[in-house]
């Protein structure tokens, strides 16, 4: 008998539900939908249209945040679906329900200490801020501990702080849809959803939820990457990042920069901006990174060079697909290992043998001999 | 071997356990303290006889407050909603913008509307009327009776010239409040004015 060695594909487990951190992610979102559901489900039951706009609108948004999310916001490949999932299941229940209760608390106090007229400008400034950037802020950080593969650099903390924000920002949308059919007195209810859901999509959706707990999100993903720099300064960067995604919420909620139109533009656009300059740096970043474990890579011979330098963006892997024709399935497959093999170098301090088994699987897949499961080949 | 250099994050080994406990530990303890902060705060403020409230969006309604009233802070938000309680009478003042210029029928419909949200949850609600309404400070609407549970009084809609934005009012008491009680909830709702959006 002829025994064959085969090397099998690894397959990491991207959300281990073995952890305290999934549990209390799911324990928390379970709860903060009770407290939704107890507030909202007997308005959206005896608004059945606006109920149905709500719905149309929020599976609308929740395309494009996928979309924006997976397409654009984190460099090379997008998230996993288990914590695409796990993040937007956070903001849309756990944060959302949570941030309900806990303003509910800090709102009604404001009036008594301010005043009722400078609590009516500032009420909101002084409290979302700190609630609701707490609580997305803690998904981020529970995502983190759900397992050691889905937080690894600021990048990843970037996208899934966006994908708890989308989530928030879609059911805050609902329930400001719903909440417009009392601020409207009862009249036309689908027309006041409407109204509302328009100026919160069109108006001051681009620079919502998402962009602040981006921002924050990727001070989490610093302070738990395996980076070179120590502890002390991840510390200062992610309270650093926090700090200034409270501060667009401060903005965002604030009277400042005016009331009407202008302002309602201005502040969002503040936010995309500041959005945008995390971006780029966290990008930046997680691409220098990138080409330097791509160029030790190429040093090792586990990549040649036409494939290390096609990997870093979507439209150049395309391409490089598609010069190999009939073979493309198989190749296609190859460059998938390679990705993962990469991904597997970024965390810094990680012992670069830690990679080997990707490297094997890169090596198997181009002699042929890899196999989707580790078993013995008669 | 489950170090930094084989896990890949920083919240590996024992802190998978303990971070996820310490991020639920924050939480309460912010909750707690905004709890503890609030509760600090005195529940209402007794409003000075004679004082007038402007409230509503761009504070365009207004409401004069007479003898013995109390700001219930917390219910209240000047952009919104005003609470005043005198004894056991409660006025709920709130201002409504309508999605488009809205006809008498139409807002006294929608509010018997969001009355129907309390009948849904098994609170006997009956709003009467309406019957034509004009107040002393010259502001027109509508008026009914109303019953929530087993509190009785008044329900008025007190819209603007443009029929764009209303206060809506709701009188509650128990059966048996005296009459300095309901002529003083009375003298309030004769005070509220609403100006038209400039």
């Amino acid at each position: 008998m002829t025994v064959y060695t085969h090397t099998a594909v690894p397959r990491p487990v991207n959300v281990d539900v073995r952890t305290v951190g999934f549990w209390v992610l799911i324990a928390l979102s379970a709860f903060g939908a009770w407290t939704l559901q107890s507030d909202f489900l007997p308005v959206a039951a005896a608004f059945l249209g606006s109920t149905v706009l709500n719905l149309l609108v929020l599976a609308m948004g929740l395309a494009v945040a996928l979309w924006l999310a997976r397409r654009f916001l984190r460099p090379v490949q997008a998230p996993p679906w288990s914590g695409t999932w796990l993040a937007l299941m956070w903001g849309a229940f756990g944060a959302c329900g949570l941030a309900l209760v806990m303003n509910g608390v800090l709102l009604s106090a404001w009036s008594k200490v301010l005043g009722l007229e400078a609590a009516g400008e500032w009420a909101a400034a002084l409290t979302a801020p700190l609630n609701e950037e707490a609580v997305k802020t803690a998904g981020v950080v529970l995502l983190a501990c759900v397992s050691t593969r889905l937080v690894r650099s600021a990048a990843d903390g970037f996208v899934y702080g966006a994908l708890v924000g989308f989530g928030f920002q879609l059911m805050e949308n609902f329930t400001y849809g719903l909440n417009a059919i009392g601020m409207a007195g009862g009249v036309d209810p689908t027309g006041a959803t409407g109204q509302v859901l328009w100026v919160r999509i069109l108006v001051t959706g681009i620079g919502s939820h998402w962009t602040m707990s981006a921002v924050a999100g990727a001070g989490i993903g610093y302070l738990v990457s395996a980076s070179s720099r120590s502890t002390a300064f991840r510390a200062w960067v992610a309270a650093g990042c926090v700090a200034l995604a409270m501060g667009m919420h401060w903005l965002f909620d604030s009277p400042l920069l005016g009331g009407g139109l202008a302002g309602a533009l201005a502040r969002p656009l503040v936010n995309f901006a500041v959005l945008v300059v995390v971006y780029i740096v966290v990008r930046r970043g997680f691409r220098a990174r990138w080409a330097e474990v791509a160029a030790e890579e190429v040093r090792l011979g586990s990549l040649v060079p036409v494939e290390a330098a096609s990997l870093s963006r979507r439209r150049s892997r395309r391409r490089y697909l598609r010069s190999f024709g009939a073979v493309r399935v198989a190749q296609e497959r190859l460059q998938q290992l390679e990705l993962d093999l990469l991904e597997e170098r970024i965390p810094e301090r990680r012992d670069p043998a830690a990679a080997q088994p990707w490297r094997d699987a890169v090596a198997a897949a181009r002699e042929g001999t890899l196999v989707n499961r580790p078993m013995p080949v008669p | 071997m489950n170090d930094m250099g084989s896990a890949g994050n920083a919240v590996y080994g024992r802190r998978r356990i303990r971070v996820p406990l310490a991020v639920v530990g924050v939480l309460i303890v912010l909750l707690a303290a905004e709890a503890v902060f609030a509760k600090s705060q005195p529940d209402g403020v007794t409003v000075a006889s004679g004082t007038v409230i402007t409230f509503g969006p761009e504070e365009r309604a207004s409401v004069q407050v007479g003898d013995g009233w109390v700001l219930d802070s917390a219910s209240s938000d000047v952009n919104s909603r005003l609470v005043l309680v005198h004894g056991d009478t409660v006025v709920q003042l709130s201002t409504v913008t309508f999605p488009a210029a809205a006809s008498p029928g139409e807002m006294w419909d929608g509010l018997d509307r969001l009355l129907g949200l309390q009948r849904r949850q098994g609170v006997e609600v009956r709003l009467e009327g309406p019957a034509e309404y004009e107040n002393a400070a010259g502001t027109t609407g509508m008026q009914g009776d109303l019953q929530v549970g087993d509190r009785t009084g008044q329900a008025y809609v007190l819209p603007d010239a443009d029929g764009a934005t209303a206060v809506e009012v709701q009188v509650l008491a128990p059966a048996n409040t005296g009459d300095d009680e309901r002529a003083a909830a009375a003298e309030l709702v004769d005070s509220i004015a609403i100006e038209a959006a400039s």
